[in-house]
């Protein structure tokens, strides 16, 4: 008896077993957090999902909707176990995106009268403009600037009363003859960066001498040049209210964002 | 002011649903555009966008949306992966010449997965599918791994089985209506980046990707829509698993739905067909009809020849519909491929046909009829025995940037194209090596199929990728669709080539030395992608190239990011010469053969290999009338131009040059190390020059004997 293991191994067991069961029930049969999901509130889901699942039974959509609600939360309170929230980048800049937001929704700036976007257009014109349109004609040769100048002095009459049909006395230009209202950098595309620069220099209404391109030579003649105008307020009245806004409603924002970056002591290490 | 744009994007952000409500402004009318030119202009443009709409795009980090791809587009600079942990980007890239046009075409497949995984809103934002998905943006190996069969399993079951997150019943709801905010932002974007002004700048397509794998198959296609009036919803694959089932769907949505409605597809690297893609059946085994190839024809005008998966034109092989052509070795995804000729390598890789293991990195054959010549080829075939050619069509090139990148073709200045996966040059050169690469390594487990293959992000047979160029009367989204749904379109390299084709009995011998070359071409002739006819017996056809302009060294001057390029790169490439590539049907077979018409390659040119600069001799234009000696009446035929730059630099070999010279390298160094990083450099894997090039869309000649 005294050296019995056996039955010290069944009493020491049971008596194990009888505090553990007693201290069970001291502290009830549920152990593990509360959850409370408000009824109310899921009642809005249930009908919005009823109406998108046609065929199937409202216990059904009721029961799978509070369902989902019950393992939303516990996901949730899981992911924040595993501090989801701190680790996640995504989670990071989402959470500052909607704190963003929360400060923009906060900001509630005056709206524009007429007034004020017609003040904003004529104080930021430069931002309303169409870039310089150049309208040009030209005569390629592919290898001879001479040749140009010969052609220039034969066909002085066309050249001087129609210079639109003067290309029709050089060498084929493959890329096209047609340079209607082109900016600068699409008159780059067309026949390269050294003879833009050199249109963008031409005088008006007189023929050039002769121009080196990517291509080869060309005498030009720069028929118009439209000046790298402003827009008509009416024409970008839309914009003007979009740009004041986002303008107005930026420096409000900026307001609330210094309030909350005072209340911290930044250290720059 | 930084500020003042992002309040305005988050604002846009999130009234998008209602601006594409009020923001649709009609079509600008023909002739309202300032450059407006009757004889047409070429514009140059990217069709094949992908933004972190799309879901591998998101998995690379990517985080430019449509509105900063079409911001790039335009010339603006923009941030590219990888990002700081505040987000901020560490790349910069901005294109050196803006684009014409472009389209964003993000995957219909997985629109609402990406949606549903990348915001924190979504409540399945911790789904174990999403934090797999999610988990791969932020480094590379077995999450990759994970997220890549994914995706894979979903755009590869047969049968367009939906797996995934979207699967489930109770989510259904829920991906349809991230499904629809996404495409609504989408529309948004492209709306708002339309330069309706008589400026005419830009252009945008509203489209997506048809994202269909069945059995590891590339079948995928681009869908672009003509304007505004789109279907409410894109068609992915789940929905439709069929080219056929797709364009019922796409009529049944958008021409039956709506008469202002016009739509095209795009097929897309279809070197990775498996035989799939220009397959001599329509669906299930059938053959074509009558009326399923012309569906084909109305609905696929034009062909994405060349992208960052290499080129699509031809494969030299023996086998049926196989080339004998020098330049079809032009950036081949699968290098050293067995031509069945006395001179193969001993190690060179057999076709699947002829019983190799030689897979691309789909998994699929490589076979000669996924080339788009060989479809040329069948085409003629089909159309005899039909009456209709289903494949009659043009060429485009495209990038396929998963950055959100248009246009960013440049070999010089090439950032990659697929995020965090290959932001650094060795990532783009990696080697083929599943020991090292935990995410190759589960795939291969997985798929056994998949050998040789370096990866499903990018590797050193890939390249920056090619653009589209259409000839349009003005740079408006009704001129521009027009063209490429008559096949007025080419593809190039990703150099801004000038190419032009006229095609016809009655085009004069001389027109070349006609200044007024356009105007007269399309007098005597047909424009490239025509059908032409011939009653006297003769095919003549006119080819003018000229090359690249070039850029402006001030454009260095005023973009901070693209500064340190060295300016002679900023030159355009003189041209070496003009093919034509012809195909026809003789004896019930068909045939090809490729005519030099104009230039010289014989000509001396080169590239210096320490400094990349090109020397030599070349072309600023080239034209030529060619009449075609072998032209018979009783043959159908097809004929394109081939234009070809003289030698430059590959990408990999100036970004080579460079990394070895900022790390004091030599190649000997290089190569005294077993597995040194830059290896691939040194080996002599990469081909060092290339020669950039255009292709033109075909013309047509169709004989009356059946």
């Amino acid at each position: 008896m005294k050296n019995n293991p056996i039955l010290h191994f069944f009493l020491i067991g049971g008596l194990l077993y009888s505090v553990s069961y007693w201290a069970q029930s001291f502290q009830g049969d549920f152990t593990g957090q509360v959850l409370v999901i408000n009824k109310n509130l899921t009642e809005g889901a249930v009908n919005k999902t009823l109406d998108s699942f046609v065929g199937v039974a409202e216990a059904e959509v009721r029961r799978h909707t509070l369902d989902q609600a019950v393992q939303d939360e516990v996901l949730f309170r899981e992911a924040l176990k595993f501090n989801f929230h701190l680790g996640d980048e995504i989670v990071r800049r989402q959470m500052i995106r909607k704190m963003d937001l929360i400060i923009e929704s906060r900001s509630n700036p005056a709206q524009p009268t007429e007034a004020d976007l017609l003040q904003w257009w004529k104080k930021n014109k430069k931002q309303y403009t169409e870039p310089r349109q150049y309208t040009f004609y030209h005569v390629f040769s592919d290898n001879s600037p001479a040749e140009l100048e010969r052609l220039a002095r034969e066909y002085d009459q066309v050249f001087s009363e129609k210079p639109e049909k003067a290309y029709k006395y050089g060498d084929a230009f493959y890329p096209g003859n047609q340079f209607l209202g082109l900016s600068y950098d699409e008159i780059q595309v067309r026949v390269g960066a050294s003879a833009a620069a050199a249109i963008a220099k031409l005088k008006l209404k007189q023929w050039s001498e002769p121009i080196a391109s990517v291509y080869g030579y060309h005498l030009f003649y720069l028929d118009t040049l439209t000046a790298a105008g402003e827009l008509p307020f009416d024409s970008v009245k839309e914009k003007v209210y979009q740009d004041l806004m986002a303008k107005r409603l930026d420096e409000e924002k900026q307001k609330q964002l210094k309030a909350m970056v005072d209340q911290y002591r930044v250290i720059y290490e | 002011m930084k500020t003042n744009t992002l309040v305005l994007a988050v604002f846009l952000f999130f009234q998008s649903s209602a601006l594409m409500v009020n923001v649709s402004a009609g079509e600008i009318p023909v002739g309202a555009c300032n450059h407006y030119d009757e004889n047409k202009r070429p514009y140059f443009g990217d069709l094949h966008v992908h933004t972190s709409y799309s879901l591998d795009s998101a998995m690379f980090d990517n985080k430019n949306n449509p509105d900063n791809a079409y911001r790039f587009a335009k010339g603006e600079a923009v941030g590219i992966a990888p990002y700081d942990s505040a987000g901020n980007p560490l790349r910069m890239a901005q294109l050196l010449r803006p684009l014409d046009f472009a389209g964003v075409s993000d995957h219909a497949d997985f629109l609402a997965e990406a949606d549903v995984c990348f915001n924190l809103d979504s409540f399945q934002y911790f789904s174990a599918y999403c934090t797999i998905v999610r988990g791969s943006s932020q480094g590379k190996g077995l999450v990759d791994s994970l997220a890549v069969l994914v995706g894979l399993g979903q755009a590869t079951l047969p049968g367009g089985s939906r797996i995934g997150i979207c699967n489930k019943k109770w989510n259904k709801n829920l991906c349809q209506r991230r499904e629809s905010k996404a495409w609504a932002r989408v529309k948004a974007a492209a709306e708002a980046h339309y330069d309706r002004s008589s400026q005419c700048s830009f252009t945008t397509f509203i489209g997506y990707e048809w994202m269909a794998t069945p059995n590891f198959k590339n079948a995928h296609r681009l869908v672009y829509f003509k304007d505004e009036n789109v279907p409410e919803h894109p068609v992915p694959f789940h929905q439709a698993w069929t080219p056929l089932a797709l364009w019922k769907a796409l009529d049944s949505g958008c021409t039956e739905a709506n008469p202002d409605c016009e739509v095209l597809t795009i097929p897309h690297t279809s070197n990775l067909g498996g035989g799939e893609m220009f397959s001599p059946f329509a669906e299930n085994g059938a053959p074509y009809t009558a009326e399923n190839a012309a569906t084909r024809q109305r609905m696929e005008p034009v062909v994405e020849i060349y992208q960052h998966k290499g080129t699509s034109e031809c494969v030299n092989t023996s086998l049926p519909y196989g080339s004998n052509d020098e330049q079809c070795n032009f950036e081949m995804i699968i290098e050293n491929v067995c031509t069945g000729s006395s001179d193969d390598a001993d190690d060179c890789k057999p076709l699947c046909s002829e019983g190799g293991a030689t897979y691309s990195v789909t998994g699929a054959c490589i076979e000669p009829s996924d080339f788009t010549r060989a479809a040329l080829k069948r085409g003629l075939m089909v159309g005899k025995e039909i009456g209709v050619n289903p494949f009659q069509f043009g060429f485009v090139g495209g990038t396929d940037t998963h950055n959100g990148t248009p246009g960013a073709t440049s070999e010089f200045n090439w950032k990659g194209h697929s995020g965090s996966e290959d932001d650094q040059l060795v990532d783009r050169i990696g080697l083929a090596d599943a020991a090292n690469n935990p995410m190759l390594d589960t795939i291969g487990k997985a798929f056994p199929r998949i050998k040789d293959i370096a990866g499903l992000g990018d590797q050193k047979v890939y390249g920056p990728g090619g653009l589209a160029v259409v000839w349009a009367q003005q740079n408006s989204r009704h001129s521009l669709f027009e063209s490429m749904q008559k096949r007025e379109t080419y593809a190039t390299s990703g150099t801004r080539i000038t190419l032009r084709m006229f095609a016809g009995e009655n085009i004069d011998m001389g027109l070349c030395d006609d200044p007024d070359f356009a105007a007269k071409g399309y007098e005597q002739g047909f424009p490239m992608g025509s059908e032409i006819p011939s009653a006297s017996g003769s095919m003549r056809i006119a080819v003018s190239a000229a090359m690249d302009p070039g850029v402006s060294e001030m454009a260095l001057l005023q973009q901070p990011v693209n500064r340190n390029i060295p300016t002679h790169f900023l030159q355009g490439t003189p041209l070496q010469r003009v093919q034509i590539v012809k195909g026809w049907i003789e004896d019930n077979q068909t045939h090809e053969k490729v005519y030099d018409i104009a230039g010289d390659p014989s000509a001396p040119s080169g590239v210096d290999p320490d400094t990349c600069r090109r020397w030599g001799v070349g072309h600023k234009q080239l034209c030529r009338v060619w009449q075609d000696p072998d032209f018979s009446a009783d043959q159908s035929a097809f004929y394109y131009a081939r234009v070809l730059e003289n030698p430059s630099c590959r990408w990999s070999k100036i970004q080579c040059n460079a990394q070895l010279a900022s790390e004091g390298l030599t190649c000997d160094a290089v190569r005294a190390e077993k597995n040194h990083p830059l290896k691939s450099c040194c080996d002599g894997s990469m081909a060092d020059f290339i020669q950039e090039r255009a292709w033109s869309s075909p013309v047509w000649y169709s004989s009356n004997e059946k």
